[in-house]
């Protein structure tokens, strides 16, 4: 019997896969990168939990439950998204249904010249070179199911694309619904984002799903940032509590470029996230920033690397975790500094707030370093509000309830502060408020 | 308004007794220094007096408006119409100035039978008090003192002071760390909020923020309890003297 399931769990996703009805898109660097992946879904082994990066995640909810291939053709209306579009993208929104892009609830207009926000297909022929140059080679995950599969099958690809010297001033929404309405689905996402020389760009990519049924979402993105380079990009993870999201995130760094990511995540049932820096030349500067929220009896595991190839770089981490219920955490913090990679300056720091005795928190801070003249802080922590914090709010008059809503609240704004788009500060603050239970008004909103 | 019998009071779980019987008696209307050296005990006081968790009452009352406040919790006494201006303001990241004040301003009102503020008419109420102190609007848009200077924080303790419009105030260092136009600014918010009805007591090391905050009484701590008490020129005779001719008073007496 255990074999059996050892068995079926081994092979799940070459299973799934062989029944996948594939859509070409026509895209040369996207159908090549496709034969390549279809022979790696079946050669890579799912991971089982006996693979160390999946020691303290289990993918029972996945591999024990039937998932069918999510339509094409899914019918979405516009007040289906209402509640997650951003005002400050209203003219600059990619909607993706189950993978596909969506022309009639996109809207894009009034890009810069020479910029591009959509599907790949159709993509004009800047945005095809650049496909060419760096589809699928920036995912680089060893040996990755996950990653292959969804390349194997994907159906489309959401692009955005920043010219030379040019700054978008207003962020680029990418919406990615999947469709779980009638019954269990699976459906991918796949994000490629590039920026030119000099150019910069706010990106906001967002997941939410319909249905009460369960859905598996494999996401990849993938950003390429030239030298001078200014990537923002915002990864909402808004899920379905019966999501499970497997996702990467991979970014590739060119001189003195500067790549600020944020992640937040609130739903799913499951989320896995997997950030992926390659920080390979000099002067650069990449942030990998989360906030993660968990109750109930969601986990959320994030696993990232940041890979210092080149010298004189600077690195910033600040991972926060709120669990309650019986909500699961999982940090596994890599930070890897190759042997000529002198002068980095390399922050990282995972903060774990535990609200209830039944949620837990794995933390694992992972600093490789073979260089010598490096400055590489990291520090993790698991506990409580501060007392200090808690009595300051008492003696004015907040009771003792309030005030650890009030300071929950706060801790989570850490992250979500920075984020460069009001509008989405405020939906994450309302949804932050409604996980601590603090009372806020929109006039609160910092 | 405060009476405080045999006080005696140490750290949660130390041996070390820090308040060894304080009396103390603070009249509606008037204004109280508590002076001493450092480690005398006067903030210990303060915090006490608030209910800060970290101090254990050994023995002793403290009575508030002739009820005895030590079994409250700090929010109680807060809304009973106790206020604690903190030596060090904590900052809270992520929850704003605005939040903070008009969930504390609506606690007290909801405390005396008054409406709560809802956020529009928050802002009407807040403004005046902003100009108490000198601050502006912005700074309600803020986290909780995260950023603020120094004196700024200080300002914005006045600025819930005023707010929360307590019956007594325990001001624990306001003025130290303090440059003169803070110091005036913070002073004159004081003044002005000094009615025949509420009353006052500062915590302070120096007799400088004295100058502009004329107290009715001055006591001098030391050793954890009150050495002397006088008019406000014994804050003087402080200024000029030390604390040194107290300390040694207090060490024989304690001999004998």
């Amino acid at each position: 019997m255990e074999q059996a399931v050892q068995f079926k769990q081994s092979t799940y996703l070459k299973d799934l896969h062989e029944n996948v009805v594939k859509t070409e898109t026509g895209v040369d660097a996207v159908e090549q990168a496709r034969a390549a992946a279809v022979l790696n879904v079946d050669a890579w082994s799912f991971p089982t939990p006996r693979t160390e990066d999946w020691r303290q995640t289990s993918l029972k909810p996945l591999y024990q439950q039937d998932f069918a291939q999510a339509a094409i053709d899914s019918e979405i209306l516009a007040s289906d998204l209402e509640h997650i579009r951003l005002e400050e993208a209203s003219e600059a929104t990619i909607v993706m249904v189950n993978g596909k892009f969506h022309a009639g609830l996109s809207t894009i207009r009034s890009l810069p010249d020479g910029c591009y926000a959509g599907s790949a297909i159709g993509a004009p022929a800047s945005v095809q070179t650049a496909l060419g140059k760096q589809f699928s080679k920036v995912a680089r995950y060893d040996k990755d199911a996950f990653t292959a599969f969804n390349t194997a099958i994907l159906s489309d690809v959401a692009v955005v694309y920043v010219a030379k010297e040019v700054k978008v001033e207003n962020p680029i929404h990418i919406i990615n619904i999947t469709d779980a309405r009638t019954e269990n689905v699976y459906s991918t996402a796949r994000v490629f984002i590039y920026g030119e020389r000099h150019s910069d760009a706010t990106i906001v990519e967002d997941f939410i799903g319909l249905g009460d049924n369960s859905y598996f979402n494999t996401a990849v993105s993938e950003t390429v940032l030239e030298d001078e380079a200014h990537i923002t990009h915002v990864k909402v993870q808004r899920e379905t509590r019966k999501a499970i999201h497997i996702s990467r995130v991979a970014s590739l760094l060119g001189r003195g470029s500067n790549y600020n990511s944020y992640t937040v995540s609130i739903g799913a049932q499951l989320f896995r996230n997997e950030p992926l820096s390659l920080v390979d030349a000099e002067n650069a500067h990449a942030t990998l920033d989360g906030l993660v929220l968990v109750d109930g009896n969601q986990i959320s595991d994030t696993h990232s690397s940041l890979d210092h190839m080149k010298p004189n770089c600077t690195s910033h981490q600040l991972h926060k975790v709120i669990a309650n219920g019986s909500g699961h955490s999982v940090f596994n913090g890599k930070i890897f500094v190759r042997k000529d990679s002198q002068l980095i300056d390399a922050f990282q720091e995972n903060r774990n707030l535990l609200l209830s005795e039944n949620a837990n928190v794995f933390t694992k801070p992972q600093l490789e370093i073979f260089a010598d003249d490096v400055k590489c802080s990291h520090g993790a922590t698991i506990g409580q509000l501060s007392e200090d914090e808690l009595f300051y709010l008492q003696t004015r008059g907040i009771s003792r309830g309030d005030a650890l809503q009030m300071l929950t609240y706060g801790y989570a704004l850490e992250v979500i502060e920075n984020i460069p788009v009001p509008s989405l500060r405020k939906q994450l603050s309302f949804a932050v408020a409604e996980f601590t239970g603090a009372k806020i008004e929109a006039q609160d909103i910092v | 308004m405060l009476k405080i019998i045999d006080l005696h009071a140490r750290v949660e779980g130390e041996k070390e007794v820090i308040l060894k019987g304080i009396n103390l008696e603070i009249n509606k209307g008037e204004v109280h220094a508590i002076m001493g050296p450092n480690g005398s005990g006067k903030s210990t006081l303060a915090k006490v007096i608030a209910g800060h968790p970290a101090y254990e009452v050994i023995s002793g009352q403290v009575l508030f408006e002739g009820e005895d406040i030590l079994e409250m919790d700090p929010d109680e006494r807060a809304r009973l119409g106790l206020f604690l201006a903190f030596q060090y303001p904590v900052e809270v990241p992520g929850v704003s100035n605005a939040m903070l004040i008009r969930e504390a301003v609506n606690a007290v009102r909801k405390e005396r039978g008054q409406d709560e503020f809802d956020p529009l008419e928050f802002e009407d109420f807040i403004v005046d008090k902003l100009k108490l102190v000198e601050m502006d609007e912005k700074f309600l848009d803020r986290s909780v003192n995260a950023g603020f200077s120094g004196g700024e924080k200080k300002r914005n303790e006045i600025l819930q002071l005023a707010a929360m419009e307590p019956r007594l105030s325990l001001l624990d260092e306001t003025d130290s760390g303090l440059d003169i136009d803070a110091l005036r600014i913070v002073s004159e918010g004081i003044n002005s909020l000094r009615t025949s009805e509420n009353s006052f007591m500062l915590v302070t090391h120096y007799q400088r923020i004295l100058n502009y905050i004329k107290p009715d009484k001055v006591h001098v701590l030391i050793d954890g309890r009150i050495a002397k008490s006088g008019g406000s020129e014994l804050a003087l005779e402080l200024e000029d003297q030390g604390y040194d001719w107290l300390i040694k008073d207090a060490h024989v007496n304690g001999e004998a």
